[in-house]
């Protein structure tokens, strides 16, 4: 097994079963790892599992099949390695998309920063700590003033803020972050973008991004996964991906990315694709870094 | 020159609030032609939506037109009440909203919505109401029209609805659209679809749009002219092509190099740093001058005319008047790259 893997995922199926005729396959047999250090992105439309996906790694969902391994060692079902387990929960910090569901309105920032410092088994001084929440907010770009309001004070973009903060004070190895942009508007969406990228710079974070905003995903991940129906369809480099997209899928979506430049998008064809088609079941390397659903 | 569908003049529209004046539009001179579709953008909070919304006359009772005019079809509807606002709606100008899951009623089929947008306007038989019912699902690109027409909403994907809603939108021939972030809860394949429906459309029938978005990548693909609005007033307006490639208004500027799709090659965002300022006490000058680096002193005092660049190109900005330093823009869009370079 590659050492450099923070998180490995096996054949892992995620069924929410509705009723006795209806089960829904969110995740339907995944297979790949994410580096140690790295910036990976997963997009697909709604509904594909991509969220889905960020809940059963985390340790929210049980996974129904398969196995997660973290640092190598297995931490889902019931020979899960517990030791693992309270690895990945100290080490793991979430950013979640509505920033107004996510943090608790009758608590004040500074309550909600240094929250995780309290599930820490080793946790700093006070003195530290509040060292350390000074340093973030600064680097979050919020004035210190803040500390003492509550979220419903915030607008959405000081809230994502928060989050974010929240989520670093505690130095996470890995950091998930599901459409931590969708809810915001264009020039805050670069804000907080600009500030993931020189956060992960300085800290040197895993960061696995969950987007539906392809151009986000290209302009920030080292890595990108392509998602369908539950399954993997196509996983490359960036780079790769974006100029040599094999998957009808992958090419589809990348044709229906408005570029914001008139003449451009006047001449542009869009692919379409049939997502009726079925997709293929096994998940090969074509070339060096590059997967394929064939 | 076709007759205008839409003319505002100076409009201004504000709210009262307990904590006072909210200047949500501050004095707005627009023109919509027919057959055209012009895109306005900006961050939330600029008074876009409430802009089509004054139009519609659906905002709140505490809001009230503080000065100016609007005409729809040229007759004045400024000063208009809901009897009279009744008969424009629907077959003058209609709205399309963000979001289709709440504006569709989820017990009543979807055909009979939209016959109930058509029996409402005209004095048509069942059968010729259904009938145009079908024709209109047939134009908005919904397949198999027969079968789904007795479907209810529950039934349809996001897409599928919005093509629902703005064929209800459509069901009395108006001259104008309103299209309030019609695209924004869609994916984007379905959205670049939507998209072209709507030039479609106004190809077959001839009916200007006004669409609101601040998807700038939208914008290009459906534009004809686009106006940039910030803090209640348009500051920039052009075809699509002289605001994409050559902006004049910094904030324009400023929305441009914060897109990461035109930003991926160089590898660096420049978000523009700071908030919209607040409405209830804008202030005296330029609104954007405090997150402004080409500020100039006067942007902080006074506020700036529309300079005109071309026949149809304005903008409101210190920059242009003779007087100003002459100032680059930070970066250019070359047409049909679909990147910006540093200048």
């Amino acid at each position: 097994m590659d050492k450099n893997l923070i998180l490995e995922v096996r054949e892992l199926k995620q069924h929410f079963r509705i009723n006795d005729r209806l089960t829904i396959k969110a995740i339907d047999g995944v297979t790949f790892g994410i580096r140690q250090g790295e910036v990976f992105g997963l997009v697909g439309e709604s509904g594909c599992g991509k969220s889905t996906f960020a809940r059963s790694v985390t340790g929210i969902y049980r996974p129904t099949e398969g196995e997660v391994f973290y640092r190598g060692a297995l931490v889902s079902g019931k020979a899960a390695d517990a030791a693992a387990v309270r690895q990945r929960q100290t080490e793991l910090q979430t950013v979640f998309q509505d920033s107004a569901a996510s943090l608790n309105p009758r608590m004040t920032v500074e309550e909600i920063i240094l929250e995780p410092f309290r599930i820490l088994p080793n946790r700093p001084n006070p003195q530290t700590q509040r060292e350390k929440l000074l340093q973030l907010m600064k680097d979050v770009g919020m004035a210190q003033t803040y500390l003492q309001k509550r979220p419903g004070e915030l607008s959405g973009g000081q809230r994502q803020r928060v989050a974010i903060a929240r989520a670093l004070i505690t130095d996470p190895a890995f950091v998930v972050a599901d459409e931590p942009v969708a809810s915001l508007d264009i020039s805050i969406q670069a804000q907080i973008i600009s500030l993931f990228q020189h956060m992960q710079r300085e800290h040197g974070f895993t960061f696995l991004l969950i987007a539906h905003d392809l151009s986000v995903v290209r302009f920030i991940c080292d890595r990108v996964g392509v998602m369908l129906h539950g399954k993997l369809v196509e996983m490359a480099p960036t780079k790769e991906l974006f100029s040599n997209p094999l998957h009808p899928y992958t090419q589809a979506l990348l044709s229906a990315i408005h570029v914001p430049d008139p003449v451009y998008e006047r001449n542009k064809k869009i692919l379409e694709y049939d997502t009726k088609t079925p997709l293929g079941s096994t998940f090969e390397e074509v070339s060096e870094g590059h997967w394929l659903l064939k | 020159m076709s007759e205008p569908v839409l003319e505002l003049k100076d409009l201004a529209v504000s709210f009262r609030t307990p904590k006072g004046e909210v200047e949500a539009v501050r004095g707005v001179d627009l023109t919509v032609n027919e057959g055209e579709i012009l895109c306005l953008v900006g961050e939330s909070g600029c008074g876009k939506t409430v802009l089509c919304q004054s139009v519609m006359h659906l905002l709140p009772k505490y809001s009230f037109v503080k000065r100016g005019s609007m005409s729809v079809c040229g007759e004045d509807i400024t000063h208009y009440s809901e009897r009279q606002m009744r008969h424009i709606r629907g077959r003058n100008c209609s709205m399309v909203f963000q979001d289709p899951l709440t504006t569709l009623n989820p017990t009543i089929p979807i055909g009979r919505q939209i016959m109930e947008a058509i029996r409402k306007q005209e004095k048509v038989s069942r059968e010729e109401a259904s009938h145009r019912a079908m024709e209109l699902l047939d134009l908005v690109g919904i397949e198999d029209a027969a079968h789904r027409f007795s479907l209810q909403p529950h039934f349809f994907s996001g897409g599928m609805r919005q093509r629902c809603v703005l064929a209800i939108a459509l069901a009395s021939n108006p001259k104008l659209l309103f299209a309030d972030e019609a695209t924004t809860a869609l994916d984007v394949t379905v959205e670049a679809k939507i998209l072209d429906l709507l030039r479609e459309i106004r190809q077959k029938t001839g009916i200007a749009i006004v669409f609101i978005s601040h998807d700038l990548g939208a914008v290009a693909r459906s534009a004809d002219r686009v106006a940039v609005m910030y803090a209640g007033k348009i500051v920039e307006i052009g075809t699509a092509d002289e605001i994409f490639y050559d902006p004049r208004h910094p904030y324009t500027w400023g929305l441009l190099s914060s897109l990461p799709a035109l930003a991926a090659e160089s590898g660096e965002l420049r978000p523009i740093p700071g908030m919209p300022p607040s409405l209830l006490d804008p202030p005296p000058g330029d609104a954007f001058a405090e997150r402004n680096e080409y500020a100039l002193a006067i942007d902080y005092e006074q506020m700036p005319p529309m300079f005109p660049v071309s026949d149809t190109h304005f903008a409101a900005t210190w920059l242009l008047d003779p007087r100003a330093p002459r100032v680059e823009p930070p970066i250019r869009l070359k047409a049909g790259s679909g990147k910006w370079t540093k200048t």
